[in-house]
């Protein structure tokens, strides 16, 4: 299974096994609301290669921008 | 009674999460922790156009945000310490007003003095930020701990290049001219409640039962999720 997180969305699933983290952003762009600015973290570290596959137990996330108003 | 793990509790920005978020705040602070001093600070006053999702009342407009929410929780609970700091954080003051041990938490609409409070937290041992923003359904909240002179969770700006590297304007820096021709932006307050109600539960979790289990959560109050996450 892999985790694909982005703000309040978040998809467990195996499909997402061995697609890159660009196809990912791809097609779940609409889907999750990624923002084109989002930060990538790939297990809790940055990740710098869109093209790195997703593995079994991988979580990315897209990190959404934080709330600018208050 | 348990003693409180923090000494002073700061609420920065008294708008639209801060007006809500500082009664019940207090409501728990003066049972729990009768001897922890409450101080709010904000230095804009409140308009016409805040009524609509501000705790405060037509009466109050022209009134210092801080100052009127302060008389409004002493009135409400004579035995609270409250105190109101009647300015914009920035770099010149924010050492005077987060200071070791202190629980910060953080209200405000823009990015540029998330980071100065981040920054500030970081100096200290032992300190705790709570930070809180929306847009118009949307939001999150963020919980940064230093605890014996290490992070427990990230500082703001980590995963946050917004934060990190704010372009936006600290109030502080602006004349009153163009403060109010700062765009507000479309809000409801629901999201604002949301982002407050999270912000509460982060504090009662950390600050009132040591619970660390997270250092972000989203919510999304069209949907009614709650997305916390840990890194």
């Amino acid at each position: 299974m892999t985790r694909i997180i982005c703000g309040a969305n978040e998809l467990e699933d195996a499909r997402w096994e061995g697609k890159t983290i660009e196809q990912v952003r791809n097609e779940l762009r609409c889907v999750m609301n990624i923002p084109d600015n989002a930060t990538v973290l790939l297990n809790g570290e940055e990740a710098s290669d869109p093209g790195a596959a997703l593995g079994s137990g991988d979580e990315l996330e897209f990190v959404k921008p934080a709330g600018s108003k208050g | 009674m348990s003693r409180a793990a923090y000494d002073r509790i700061i609420v920065v920005g008294l708008g639209g999460i801060g007006s809500h978020l500082v009664e019940p705040l207090a409501r728990y602070v003066v049972a729990a922790w009768p001897e922890t001093t409450l101080k709010l600070v904000d230095g804009d006053a409140y308009s016409l156009s805040n009524l609509s999702r501000q705790r405060a009342a037509e009466s109050q407009i022209g009134g210092n945000k801080a100052e009127v929410q302060a008389e409004l929780l002493r009135r409400a609970f004579p035995r609270l310490k409250a105190a109101a700091v009647a300015q914009f954080v920035s770099p010149r003051n924010v050492r005077d007003i987060v200071t070791e041990g202190s629980c910060v938490l953080a209200c405000v609409d823009n990015y540029a003095t998330r980071k100065i409070l981040s920054d500030a937290v970081a100096r200290h041992k032992n300190a705790l930020l709570i930070s809180g923003g929306n847009e118009y359904r949307d939001g999150n909240v963020q919980v940064y701990l230093r605890e014996g002179g290490k992070n427990r969770t990230s500082p703001l700006g980590k995963f946050h290049p917004e934060i990190a590297n704010p372009e936006d304007d600290n109030p502080a820096d602006l004349s009153c001219e163009e403060l109010e021709t700062l765009p507000s932006g479309e809000q409801i307050i629901f999201t604002n409640l949301m982002a407050a109600a999270l912000m509460l539960n982060a504090f009662y979790a950390v600050a009132g039962s040591g619970y660390v289990r997270y250092e972000e959560a989203y919510f999304d109050i069209l949907d009614n999720k709650v997305n916390p996450v840990s890194r």
